[in-house]
């Protein structure tokens, strides 16, 4: 590298920096907004100009959204759906992404293939309607399993765990654990899960999001506030008239921290799940 | 291997364990298969908690009456919910899943024979029959589907016309002397005349076509769908109502304005309108808007619906809900000993129109002295009597289970004709074709609905 380069690139990265910098505020922007609205009155969140800082701490909105909500109830039916909906999928989409990359010379793998990755093309709303009716019909509204099992296998999920064991699962590896007299379900369990690790983080972390974060499918399966999730209750404190903006924005801080949590704690895992494919080995 | 097979057996076996949990709370609600509430089951004393879903001052009336019905009927507790976005939507998925729906819930009249023709409603007619005669029987009509009563007539919404008694002194009109639609056009056409153009007689937007046609297919007897649920619009009597449309807007008598807009609310405190035709429950909209304006000059009045022709019907309705309770409510007796405790007594009903000036549909609370009270407002009329005179003769439309469907159509095809100018063509051909392709319902024989219109008198 010569000289002249080098400001050149102080310059690159400068300019870099000042980007992501700019990124980074408008992303948390949002998050600051939840944040503080949630210690604000009604009149303050909607004041103009607006206060960027609370003038007190207004703690009432969450000691309003401990006692007149659920909060706890919800969190732990969020909890229980979102896990179950989570371990499932990864159960499910790595065994299907398994069999898909694994086993080429089965009868109508391809075929079998394309056709999950056709169900990609049905839009989600069209199959709420014949869902919720075969729901109805085993009686399994109004419970987790209406949560958990419907999205457990997405094709989305399949197509993942399949390019990635593809690429990341030596053959000779599978080989040499059938010399050794490993069963099928033994490769897949021992040797193709651990491999897997990193894309199965990436996509138990896509799917928590997709789960917690879930309103339109726990609206319309989840009857009785008993049942509710967190997403729901939320949704549910708008009234006819009036809407508590400080307990909702509350109930939103309530909603958001575990999962900006769970993506600190895994974020390591998240990223090399995302960025695997990417680089050529 | 063994190790594996071990693992493969374990598995299957928690699959299954899983199953059979998953099953074991598979059972159906226990309630929506009870058979109908008994006359012999109601007239037991009842206790328990009631859940009622309603919504706006219609909550506020059940709220207002719950705790005299807590005292008449110890053990129970009333809690009206009026809370939650997507209340009626939450309340169709809940009547579809046979889980979570409340105990009693409000509809709209317009939106009940939808959420009858579910099934999903308990059937009351063992118990409520013996009130047919206590409502209107055009509004008891709407709550039976098939000979069975599902629903329970709230709020009636009889329709008149609230003037300005302002503007009509200044132009030295006599309400008085208004019967017919074509005495209504006149008087508009004077205060236009008399007031330079500044003072409309009415707001016509398209918003407020469908009710205005609604209004003039009742006074012609006309209907959307006959007896039988065909289509039935394209008939004298709604020709005749889309005459009167095209009448009053040619007049030159109206404003372009959308009912309920902003500019719609403000005519009330200025002189750009001198009447609003509406229902009973418009009243309260008027006076509400005008204690927020100090210092407001305008005095208002009403005046009866005009008919048609001289000595015709003076009587239309808009509006109005229902209380229904859902067949997997567990405590049926309770619920509804509420709900004749709010809808078919004269202390439930006139409760709720002394607090929150709900208009009754129960008859016995029209009979009522309260009804005679004069109302300042309105420069001492007795608005309340005004408006119960000839309920039973109002118009029974038979709302269908794709009622409300056929509505947004007819709106959207009514908009479409007045954007055109309302020309002389064949709308409710069209519209009469487009229902029956857009609902999959038979059209009327033509010949059924080409008979002259009947001679609708007083």
């Amino acid at each position: 590298m010569n000289k002249a380069q080098k400001p050149n690139v102080m310059a690159l990265r400068l300019a870099t920096y000042i980007m992501l910098t700019l990124l980074a505020v408008v992303f948390v922007f949002p998050f600051y907004w939840l944040f503080t609205a949630s210690f604000k009155t009604q009149a303050q969140i909607f004041v103009t100009p607006p206060h960027w800082i609370p003038s007190h701490l207004m703690w009432s909105n969450y000691t309003d959204l401990f006692q007149q909500t659920n909060i706890l109830r919800a969190f732990f039916n969020s909890v229980v759906t979102s896990a179950g909906s989570v371990l499932l999928s990864l159960f499910l989409c790595s065994l299907g992404g398994f069999a898909f990359a694994k086993y080429p010379l089965a009868p109508g793998n391809n075929r079998m293939f394309a056709f999950v990755l056709g169900t990609m093309l049905i839009p989600g709303a069209v199959t709420l309607i014949p869902t919720f009716e075969i729901l109805v019909h085993i009686h399994w509204i109004n419970t987790y399993w209406a949560l958990i099992v419907p999205g457990a296998v997405g094709a989305f999920g399949i197509f993942w765990m399949r390019q990635y064991m593809g690429a990341n699962l030596p053959d000779d590896l599978l080989a040499a654990a059938r010399i050794d007299g490993c069963s099928e379900f033994g490769i897949y369990w021992r040797i193709a899960v651990p491999i897997a690790q990193p894309a199965l983080a990436a996509l138990g972390i896509m799917n928590l999001i997709g789960s917690w974060n879930n309103l339109m499918w726990a609206f319309i399966v989840l009857r009785t506030p008993s049942m509710y999730t967190l997403p729901l209750v939320i949704y549910l404190m708008q009234g006819e008239m009036s809407t508590p903006w400080g307990m909702l924005m509350a109930g939103g801080v309530f909603t958001v921290l575990p999962l900006v949590i769970a993506f600190l704690l895994f974020q390591k895992q998240f990223v090399a799940g995302i960025t695997a494919g990417a680089v050529k080995q | 291997m063994n190790q594996n097979k071990n693992q493969i057996r374990r598995a299957a076996f928690l699959t299954l364990a899983l199953a059979g949990a998953c099953l074991a709370g598979c059972q159906g609600n226990p309630a929506v298969n009870a058979p109908p509430l008994t006359a012999q089951q109601a007239a037991q004393p009842v206790k328990g908690n009631i859940t009622v879903w309603s919504w706006n001052i219609a909550a506020k009336a059940l709220q207002d009456i719950a705790p005299s019905f807590e005292r008449a009927h110890p053990g129970t507790r009333v809690n009206v919910d009026l809370t939650g976005a997507q209340m009626q939507t939450r309340f169709m998925l809940s009547l579809a899943a046979d889980v979570g729906a409340p105990d009693v819930s409000q509809l709209q009249i317009t939106d009940a024979p939808h959420y009858m023709a579910t099934g999903k409603l308990a059937d009351l007619t063992a118990v409520a029959a013996k009130y047919q005669s206590d409502f209107p029987a055009s509004r008891w009509a709407e709550c039976v589907m098939n000979g069975h009563v599902y629903a329970i007539p709230w709020d009636l919404g009889p329709v008149a016309i609230f003037y300005k008694r302002n503007i009509f002194t200044e132009y030295h009109i006599d309400p008085s002397t208004i019967h017919t639609w074509a005495d209504y056009i006149a008087a508009g056409k004077k205060i236009v005349a008399l007031s330079h153009g500044k003072t409309k007689m009415l707001a016509l937007g398209v918003s407020g076509l469908a009710d205005m046609f609604e209004i003039f297919l009742q006074q012609t007897h006309g209907q959307v769908f006959d007896d039988a649920g065909r289509i039935a619009i394209d008939s004298p009597q709604a020709r005749k109502a889309l005459e009167l449309i095209r009448e009053i807007h040619n007049a030159g008598i109206t404003l372009d304005i959308n009912a309920y807009g902003q500019e719609w609310m403000a005519g009330f405190n200025d002189s750009t309108l001198a009447t609003y035709p509406g229902a009973v429950w418009l009243g309260g909209i008027i006076k509400d808007s005008h204690s927020k304006f100090e210092g407001n000059s305008t005095r208002w009045g009403v005046f009866r619906l005009p008919a048609i022709e001289r000595g015709g019907v003076h009587v239309a309705n808009l509006g109005g809900s229902v209380l229904v309770i859902p067949k997997q409510c567990a405590n049926k007796a309770a619920a509804w000993a509420f709900v004749k405790y709010a809808l078919c007594t004269k202390q439930g009903q006139l409760m709720q129109y002394e607090k929150e000036s709900l208009y009754p549909s129960f008859l016995p609370a029209l009979k009522s002295k309260v009804m005679d009270k004069p109302d300042p407002f309105f420069g001492d009329q007795p608005v309340g009597r005004l408006f119960a005179r000839d309920v039973q003769k109002i118009w029974r439309i038979n709302r269908t289970a794709n009622w409300a469907e056929a509505e947004s159509y007819i709106q959207q095809d009514l908009s479409q004709w007045a954007a055109a100018g309302m020309p002389h063509d064949h709308l409710l051909k069209t519209l009469a074709v487009s229902l029956h392709q857009r609902l999959d319902v038979p059209m009327a024989p033509a010949s059924e609905l080409s008979q002259a219109a009947p001679e609708v008198q007083q």
